[in-house]
């Protein structure tokens, strides 16, 4: 079946560096009270600002404030995204510290959500900017920590609660 | 819950099991030989290639087009005669057939937008147009081109010891770096029309001969940088007459070139620790809108250099320092457009000056005349004396904080090359760790001369745990092909940076370790250097066997996480029955059942209590009391000690056991923290080698004086530990980022915190 390409009008240029950082981590935890997931995603400020001004048209510039959480927010759950049973999750940004040594943790918290025992993960994060973008989750949960890596040709990892230990 | 040792002879069993991480690396090295020894130094017979050039270029700023025509002389100093030369033709990575653009995997989530399909259709002629190979004879000589590399085959083979000159002649399309990006290029300036060029990898240069790869030839794809054998340069290069030019080397023809007036300010530059502009941000701005008619020809020699660079723009301003490094002067320098300032002006010469001397303690002594940093929107990219760095304020002249680190660290970076790859060459093309690894390590002790406390983003050991942790699908040893590498700059950068500095601070210790380094760096400077030289020189200057750590950090995906799984508590059994007795009722009635309490008060008889004839012998003794007996058994006991060892006994000694299980993989060394009652702390530091021969799980008895209330393993965030969970005991969990910023942050921001701290009047 053929598909149709979406395509973003952007007017802003490609981004290109001889020194690449190209990655970003989530460490993630669900919280069974709140039955919400809990997240910090770090990565690096510029990468994040270039990828967004690509998608959105927008020239963001990322400061202490909250000016851009609605175009963040928006950005980040397009390419972090949990599919736990049939539901999907929706983060809203509960705030964030940009760090002096160029990177930015976003705290995130989902829509309360069941967790079942498979857990899809997307986390394509600036990978439609950055073709050599890898991102890692780290998931802390009943005292197990499950990783999955992320790279342009495998952005969706799943996890089983039952069947996988550390 | 304390407990009594039981003295029980245990026979010494070991079990030597298959080659583990302390096993002997050397079988796995090359062969030392007489080009490189067993020590990590070059060998008594160690060659090396001689190719020096005579360039004469010009860049055409009308239709960005560079057209140059060399002449090469290459000296053949191996023992070999050569049938054929290679020649790197690095520009051709562009080149429309070019492989680089095949091998790149797609997927359709890449066509987002616009711009992204407009790039697929980027109509740019790239790649090396040859015209020409003679000898200086001007006979066409026969050359194949294969990519990015050609090919010279000569009519004889070129002897050990000789030389041959040949004459090659070219031009190739100036990429526009913004729209296709690149390591060099041009940047256009809407206002004024204007053009601001980063030239490098502009001519073809000489492969590297060797004794480790012969020639090598790996194809340019892209990610893996340059190998490259040192030379004499003298470069002419022909711009418009109002450009300014920052190059390699040292300008030869300043009075044809500068005027008087710059010439001066060059002159108070060379002797000033301040930096003095040479060009004004007014004149270059009168420049850009002048735009002179007409050519000027700037020719620059350098000596000993494995590269050649250049920039060109009539934007540039131009400021200068000098900085005494080993009794010899050296002239640091920038040149930048005016969209490089309020930060430019201020602190690019002066990080480059701070950086030359500050890598010269720790590598070697800058061996050249000049160091340049170049404003150059968004990239970082070096070569000898000169390098291109990003960091550009906004169009109002404001900047963030982390703009300027940005900045300051790209710079520091950029220039620290200098030494890792320009003077200690080693091969990148092979090994981007060999010298983006040890910069990004000299990097972050640079950065902390700068500034108490600079916010170094690769270094400190606790930064590389996200990255090392957990499923290891998508990683790389750091010992991997340039090209093949995943997480470049995790693996590349900062974990080598962070091995060495767990190196200096934990494993060998400062004085070790910089004695060792900085040998590695004076036995390999303007030497072509291989993996096996480093790990050798660092092993025989410091006396400490690395194997382990090469091996561990080098050649595997492991990672760190050691876990204190379980402490026991013990103390002597003194046999002294008036303390013993007495320490086992304090225990007996310490750990009561609940129900034992409330029957105290809910039974007030019970039948033997009621009944004297229900006790018997057993019901009436007291177990905890001392009599004769145990007095004459203890007196009994201590005839047979020496009174050094009845001390002993009496000491109060308090003995723990503690078990440990490596869980990483990589062996380290584990570092304690133990906090004792009286609120006192020791720090034990417990050598890697304790896993030698049990690499999974080890066990270690510490005695001291008084109770242990905690423990914590690696306190001080030195062995990139993964998993502080499992640090401490008592257990403390560990909150996850969220957690902590939930709990130390509130709503306001640090103003209305500082509004709230005024109304109180503070």
């Amino acid at each position: 079946m053929r598909t149709v390409i979406l395509v973003l009008m952007t007017l802003t240029l490609s981004y290109a560096s001889a020194h690449e950082y190209f990655f970003s981590f989530a460490e993630l935890e669900y919280n069974d009270v709140s039955q919400k997931f809990e997240a910090t995603l770090t990565l690096t400020t510029h990468d994040l600002e270039r990828a967004m001004n690509a998608d959105m048209d927008e020239s963001i510039v990322l400061d202490d404030s909250q000016d851009h959480y609605e175009l963040v927010e928006s950005y980040l759950n397009r390419h972090f995204r949990i599919v736990t049973g049939k539901s999907e999750s929706y983060f809203a940004i509960i705030g964030h510290e940009i760090s002096l040594n160029g990177t930015v943790n976003f705290y995130l918290e989902s829509a309360p959500i069941d967790l079942e025992e498979t857990i899809s993960f997307t986390f394509d994060l600036l990978m439609d900017k950055f073709s050599n973008q890898q991102n890692k989750i780290t998931f802390y949960h009943r005292d197990r920590t499950y990783t999955r890596p992320f790279v342009g040709t495998d952005r969706t990892r799943t996890i089983n609660l039952e069947t996988e230990l550390k | 819950m304390k407990k009594l040792i039981l003295l029980i002879a245990l026979a010494p069993v070991m079990v030597f099991g298959q080659e583990n991480k302390f096993a002997q690396l050397g079988t796995d090295l090359p062969t030392p030989n007489e080009y490189r020894n067993a020590a990590g130094a070059p060998g008594h017979n160690y060659y090396q290639q001689q190719a020096d050039y005579k360039i004469n270029v010009t860049i055409d700023d009308v239709t960005q087009v560079l057209t140059g025509e060399e002449t090469i002389t290459y000296t053949n100093n191996s023992p070999d005669n050569l049938e054929y030369l290679w020649i790197q033709l690095d520009q051709n990575v562009r080149a429309q057939d070019s492989d680089s653009k095949l091998i790149s995997i797609d997927k359709m989530e890449n066509f987002r937008s616009i711009t992204d399909i407009e790039k697929k259709f980027i109509d740019y002629d790239g790649g090396f147009k040859i015209e020409g190979v003679v000898s200086t004879g001007g006979r066409k000589m026969e050359y194949f081109i294969n990519k990015t590399m050609m090919r010279i085959d000569l009519d004889k083979p070129l002897a050990a010891g000789s030389s041959i000159s040949f004459k090659i002649n070219w031009w190739y399309n100036i990429n526009d770096r913004m729209q296709i990006g690149g390591r060099s290029g041009y940047e256009h300036f809407e206002e004024n029309d204007n053009y601001l060029y980063t030239i490098a990898q502009w001519f073809p240069r000489m492969c590297v001969y060797s004794d480790v790869e012969g020639w090598q030839n790996k194809q340019f794809l892209g990610r893996g940088e340059f190998a490259l054998p040192f030379g004499d340069y003298e470069v002419s290069i022909t711009v418009p007459s109002d450009h300014i030019v920052g190059s390699t080397g040292v300008l030869q023809n300043e009075s044809t070139v500068l005027t008087p007036e710059q010439r001066n300010r060059l002159k108070k530059a060379r002797t000033s620790d301040v930096p003095i502009l040479i060009v004004t941000q007014e004149e270059a701005e009168a420049a850009e809108k002048k735009k002179e008619k007409g050519l000027k020809t700037w020719t620059f020699k350098a000596t000993n250099v494995r590269d050649f660079a250049f920039a060109t723009s009539r934007k540039f301003i131009w400021d200068a320092q000098n900085q005494e490094v080993g009794g010899k002067n050296v002239l640091c320098m920038s040149f930048y457009p005016k969209e490089g300032n309020p930060l430019w002006g201020r602190y690019s010469t002066k990080l480059v000056a701070h950086t030359v001397a500050t890598y010269s303690k720790y590598t070697v002594d800058y061996p050249y005349p000049v160091a340049i940093s170049v404003h150059s929107k968004w990239i970082g990219m070096e070569y000898p004396m000169i390098c291109f760095n990003g960091g550009r304020p906004e169009a109002d002249g404001t900047y963030s904080e982390r703009t300027k680190y940005g900045m300051w660290g790209v710079i520091i970076h950029e220039v620290g090359h200098n030494f890792f790859p320009m003077i200690i060459n080693s091969d990148e093309r092979q090994w981007t760790w060999m010298d983006e690894g040890l910069n990004t390590f000299v990097q972050y002790l640079t950065e902390q001369e700068w500034e108490r406390g600079y916010p170094s983003r690769r270094g400190p050991a606790y930064l590389i745990a996200d990255y090392m942790r957990g499923d290891v699908d998508r990683i790389s040893p750091i010992m991997t092909n340039s090209e093949s590498i995943w997480q470049f700059g995790n693996n590349a950068y900062g974990k080598p940076a962070t091995a060495l500095n767990i190196l200096r601070e934990t494993v060998m210790g400062r004085e070790l370790f910089d004695h060792a380094f900085k040998m590695y760096c004076e036995r390999w400077k303007f030497k072509h250097p291989t993996p096996a030289d480093f790990f050798r020189t660092m092993e025989d200057a410091s006396a400490v066997d690395l194997d382990w750590f090469w091996r561990a950090w080098f050649y595997t995906t492991d990672h760190v996480d050691i876990s204190l799984d379980e402490v026991k508590w013990f103390e002597l059994n003194t046999h002294n029955p008036d303390l013993e007795m007495a320490t086992q009722r304090e225990v007996d009635e310490r750990d009561q059942f609940i129900g034992n309490g409330r029957n105290l008060e809910s039974i007030d008889e019970t039948v033997n209590e009621r009944d004297d004839d229900i006790d018997d012998f057993y019901g009436k003794r007291d177990i905890y009391a001392v009599d004769a007996l145990h007095r004459q058994e203890y007196d009994e006991f201590k005839e047979d000690l020496t009174a050094e060892q009845l001390e002993l006994l009496n000491s109060g000694k308090q003995f723990y056991e503690l078990n440990f299980t490596n869980l990483g993989g990589i062996p380290m060394p584990i570092i304690l923290e133990f906090t004792f009652a009286d609120n006192t702390t020791e720090v034990i530091r417990i050598p890697a080698e304790i896993w030698r021969r049990s690499e999974e799980k080890v066990s270690k008895v510490f005695i001291f004086d008084q109770e242990v209330t905690s423990i914590s393993l690696d306190p001080f965030l030195e062995t990139a530990d993964t998993d502080f969970n499992n640090n401490n005991w008592p257990t403390v969990q560990q909150p996850t980022r969220f957690e902590l910023f939930r709990r130390n942050n509130s709503r306001e921001n640090p103003m209305q915190r500082d509004q709230r701290l005024r109304e109180l009047g503070e």
